[in-house]
């Protein structure tokens, strides 16, 4: 090293001495034999030693605890060997050197770093070495600050990374050009690239290019307006939701752009899985009557605008009831699934079929030919739907009843359609079952209702909703009660009472007349017996009797039966018939009222009056009893003109030995004009309404009935 | 006429073996050398001999000198033996010392030897 | 590329081998626990070769502590390791349990002794055996690619270094680090000649 000669020898002595003294750091250099040789202020005030003290002294001596340690080695490599070396308290279970810090208190130098350099003599004996001992503390705890900084970026930076690659979401960072400036592992993956390929690479460039069109399409309307993107795109078999939002810079503006994609495959299976359930019956996975309602309502909205013409036809299974009730649930659900699968495979791909509810199937022809076409296959489907369904020895033939409505012919709209093709099914139905209906305009609704109310008619027995109410008939003469007329009543499941009138012609059309008749007969014969067996004498009871029933051939032996079966009296029975059935057919009628007649039982003829028989006519037939229809006793008192009719009828009855009944009694002024007139007996509201059996007990029990009265010997 | 001395020296490297011997042959030229690169090769070389005196390297593949060592002793109960070694830790001196092993650390210098040698023969 | 007969091999590690020893013997003393330094390899290799052997890619980050020294012959000495071993070895020569943070601050400073202890001890070793004088400049601390520890050198380049693989191990850990000897121009040379004169005086 050359000393620069800008000033004398001297000068450059005093200002080594004096920077080597005034420096900020302990300086000591001591020869080969550790002898101290110059020791500065800074040692002065660390060690607490005088320069005068140490020089010349051993370093050991002045520091015995360097004795065999790292330092001691250190010098010894630097004064034999000339090799630096660097001692950092911080390595060390205890500080290489026992000095304190200089800045007034007294405070143990826990953390120098001490450094020390070979020195080259001027022979290799007069070498040495200079030991540098600088205080780290205050550095240290201006490092362990920023230190601490650090480290809590470093802690945040690598929770981010840690969230970044722990999403399961693709997630990138774009740049403006689309160019991509960080990208996760789950991008990598769905991408399937290298990462390092990928960065700097444009992100449109990983995708077929379907998707690149959309990706670019939403890339480029984020750019334009800094607004963010959400759509959906799949890729094979995946579904994305994906996000481009922009990321802005310190000011604000559009600096990168980040891309989300979420695998929303799984949500979307879901989705389809939630909708199939509400839009298809579980049992047979066929669409549902909402889905169908859908459908059909799209397509007639196609058709509409198509001019083309669709066919809706409504199934429902014959019988099926009776495969659930004998077989069990289980195999009518087998059955509804065959059928299910038969009328899939009976139509096209773009027709529908679809499950209403219990065995009511829909099939929506979209589009339909013309009615031939569509008749034909719905021969097709009926005779394909035309089963044997259970094993061998109790199979039960299943049939299918369709009615079909067609668009636009039968209806506008889906409402209409359906209705059309349901009436048209109830009237396929109605006609014998096993067969098809197209809608027509003159099934109106008044037969669809009788159409229903004969179906619940039918259930009417087995469902016990019908009640029998009974209604005296009084004595004129005795005012004493005298014998009962029992008249049907309907409970309807849903429509309450229903009136006699609204179902008694239905029933007699349709035959289910005699089935009631047989059990009102029944019903009747079981009350008497009763009343036998209670001890309490019987007043007669009159029975009406359809003229279907009366001439179903087999009346005569039913009757029979009853009054055996019942072991009764057959006085106590009496048969109402109408003056219009007999005189359908008088000589029929004459044949069986006088085999019942011989058995002992009496017969009414109801409704008198209404027809246009003639008294002198009946006088032949086999009658004990005329009940004078109750539009010739409304309002007697007023009309003469009927009380003359009456009057007659009640002297040619009583020439005849039969027994008149007025019915409709509901004054006073009607007694007394009847009264007068001689008539046996009355029948109405003034004395009695119809009654069930507890009250007309009750009834009978107050008036004590006379059973000797002549009207009803 | 006693037996003379046979002295095994195992080191896997070529030129400690080759200072040990020459150190040997200056300081005891009676005495007979068995040299073996590591421990497998040092059990083999001593079967049916009898060895008085064991030099041995520490740090070697396979098995380690103080584990040779500690076999050599159960074979021949009366052998004299030392580690002789770069690795200086004081752990390792105290090791070899508890078994009654000598320790001598490299470098290999004459002078060390010769104290070991004249140790062997008290 | 160079080869080595086995007694250059031979002595070259018993001068380092005699250098580690006495480097974990004061990293011994100073964490006061036993260091185990193994030294399993030794080659002469030139620059391409330098990275094929570190194992790892050019620009891979390791830590490295150099010291340059000059005298009989000059070079640099550099100990080296994958960066993210730095942390455990300092972590391994001191308290087990000790918190990251405190780890950090210590980091620079005992790695730069750690490198201190164990490169005068290899190159002490030098001057003591081969009787020749060396001086040896304070540590420097790198962090980086092996390249730019090395100091960038195109790959065509010849130099040989002599790389040796040297393993730390305190209790569980087992550290491993690189010692690379790279000597200036043709003292690769002056450094074998100072083996071979060192063989023949003990042959």
């Amino acid at each position: 090293m050359t000393i620069p000669t800008i000033c004398s020898p001297d000068e450059l002595a005093t200002f080594l001495r004096e920077g080597v003294d005034k420096a900020d750091i302990g300086y000591i250099v001591i020869d080969r034999n550790f002898r101290v040789l110059v020791w500065n202020r800074w040692m002065e005030r660390a060690s607490g030693k005088e320069r005068a003290e140490v020089l010349n002294t051993p370093f050991v001596t002045i520091f015995p605890e360097i004795k065999e340690s790292r330092l001691e080695d250190a010098i010894s490599n630097a004064v034999q060997r000339g090799m630096a070396g660097i001692l950092s308290a911080k390595l060390h279970r205890t500080p290489p050197l026992r000095l304190h810090r200089i800045d007034g208190d007294t405070t143990p130098l826990t953390n120098p770093v001490i450094i020390i350099r070979p020195l080259e003599g001027s022979v290799p004996e007069r070498n040495g070495c200079l030991i540098q001992i600088i205080d780290e503390t205050n550095s240290a705890i201006r490092e362990k600050t920023l230190r601490a900084q650090a480290l809590a970026l470093r802690a945040q930076e690598e929770q981010l990374r840690t969230l970044f690659e722990a999403i399961n979401d693709s997630v990138l960072l774009l740049d403006k050009d689309g160019s991509i400036v960080a990208l996760n592992d789950t991008a990598c993956r769905r991408w399937g690239g290298e990462k390092d390929a990928m960065l700097g690479r444009k992100f449109l460039t990983f995708l077929p290019s379907p998707n690149a069109n959309i990706h670019k399409r939403h890339f480029e309307a984020l750019a334009s307006s800094g607004m963010p993107q959400r759509f959906e795109d799949s890729l094979g078999e995946y579904t994305y939701l994906v996000s481009m939002f922009p990321v802005p810079n310190g000011h604000g503006a559009v600096h990168r752009i980040a891309m989300l994609a979420s695998d929303i495959t799984e949500r979307k299976a879901f989705e389809r899985r939630i909708f199939h359930l509400a839009h298809h019956d579980a049992l047979t996975g066929l669409p549902n009557r909402a889905y169908l309602q859908d459908r059909l309502e799209h397509a007639i909205d196609l058709a509409k605008r198509m001019g083309r013409r669709l066919a809706l036809m409504f199934l429902d299974l014959d019988h099926f009831k009776a495969v659930n009730d004998t077989m069990g649930h289980d195999s009518g659900d087998a059955l509804l699934n065959l059928v299910a699968g038969k009328l899939q495979s009976s139509v096209r791909v773009t027709d529908t079929v679809a499950r209403m509810g219990g065995d009511e199937f829909v099939v929506l022809l979209e589009p339909a030919g013309q009615d031939e076409d569509i008749a034909r296959l719905t021969e097709k489907i009926i005779s394909t739907l035309d089963l044997r369904w259970g094993s061998e020895s109790d199979a039960i033939r299943v049939t299918t009843s369709i009615g079909v409505a067609v668009f636009p012919d039968n209806g506008h709209d889906a409402r209409l359609l359906m209705k059309a093709a349901d009436t048209a099914m109830y009237v396929a139905k109605a006609g014998g079952r096993n067969t098809f209906r197209f809608f027509s305009a003159e099934m109106t609704e008044r037969t669809m209702e009788r159409l229903h109310l004969e179906r619940d008619i039918r259930d009417a027995i087995s469902r016990e909703e019908f009640e029998l109410y009974y209604q005296p008939k009084v004595c004129f003469r005795s005012r004493k009660p005298c014998g009962v007329e029992v008249l049907l009543r309907w409970r309807h499941g849903e429509r309450g009472l229903v009136s006699p009138a609204e179902f008694i012609p239905l029933a007699e059309e349709t035959g289910l007349i005699v089935e009631i008749g047989e059990w009102v007969l029944e019903a009747v014969c079981q009350q008497i017996a009763k009343w036998i067996r209670e001890g309490r004498q019987p007043v007669p009871i009159a029975v009406n009797v359809s003229p279907k029933q009366l001439f179903s051939g087999d009346f005569v032996a039913l009757v029979i039966s009853c009054i055996e079966r019942y072991s009764i009296p057959s006085r106590y029975l009496q048969i109402e018939i109408t003056e219009s059935a007999v005189m359908a057919d008088p000589i029929r009628a004459a044949t069986t009222l006088a085999q019942l007649r011989e058995l002992g039982i009496n017969i009414a003829i109801d409704d008198f009056g209404t027809g246009y028989s003639s008294l002198s006519y009946l006088s032949r037939l086999p009658i004990d009893v005329i009940k004078i229809d109750r539009s010739f006793v409304a309002g007697l008192a007023d009309r003469r003109e009927n009380l003359e009719i009456i009057n007659a009828i009640i002297s040619l009855a009583r020439a005849l030995k039969m027994i008149v009944v007025a019915e409709g009694i509901e004054t006073k002024g009607d007694v007394e004009v009847l009264t007068n007139a001689s008539c046996h007996l009355g029948q109405g509201y003034l004395f009695a309404r119809p009654m069930q059996i507890g009250d007309l007990e009750r009834w009978l029990d107050a008036r004590q009935p006379d059973h000797e009265c002549w009207g009803c010997k | 006429m006693t037996a003379p001395v046979q002295i095994l020296v195992v080191d896997d490297s070529l030129l400690a073996r080759m200072m040990l011997k020459k150190l040997i042959v200056k300081l005891r030229p009676a005495w007979q050398i068995c040299e073996a690169r590591d421990g497998r090769d040092a059990l083999e070389k001593v079967a049916g001999r009898r060895p008085d005196v064991g030099l041995i390297d520490y740090n070697m593949p396979g098995m380690n000198g103080l584990d040779l060592a500690l076999r050599l002793r159960q074979l021949f109960p009366g052998i004299v033996l030392a580690l002789i070694t770069a690795n200086i830790q004081d752990y390792l001196v105290r090791e070899a010392r508890a078994s009654s092993v000598e320790f001598i650390s490299k470098p290999i210098e004459e002078e060390k030897i010769s104290v070991f040698f004249d140790s062997v023969e008290k | 590329m160079m080869d080595l007969s086995e007694l250059e091999r031979d002595a070259i590690c018993e001068l380092v081998n005699i250098g580690i020893g006495q480097a974990a013997r004061s990293l011994g003393k100073m964490v006061d626990d036993r260091v185990l330094l193994t030294i399993p390899a030794l080659e002469l290799v030139e620059y391409a070769n330098v990275l094929a052997m570190l194992g790892t890619e050019t620009d891979a980050a390791v830590t490295a502590i150099k010291e340059r020294f000059s005298g009989a012959f000059q070079g640099d000495a550099i100990l080296v390791f994958p960066e993210k071993h730095s942390l455990d070895l300092v972590r391994s020569l001191l308290d087990e349990d000790m918190p990251i943070e405190s780890l950090t601050e210590l980091e620079q400073e005992s790695l730069l002794e750690v490198g201190n202890i164990v490169l005068n001890a290899c190159l002490g070793t030098f001057i003591n055996i081969l009787s020749c004088r060396l001086e040896i400049d304070l540590p420097v601390l790198f962090r980086g690619s092996i390249a730019k520890v090395l100091g960038q050198r195109a790959t065509a380049d010849n130099t040989i270094y002599m790389v040796m693989r040297i393993d730390f191990t305190t209790q569980k850990k087992m550290i491993k680090g690189y010692l690379v000897f790279l000597f200036d121009s043709d003292f690769t040379t002056t450094f074998l000649a100072q083996i071979h004169s060192y063989i023949r005086m003990q042959r």
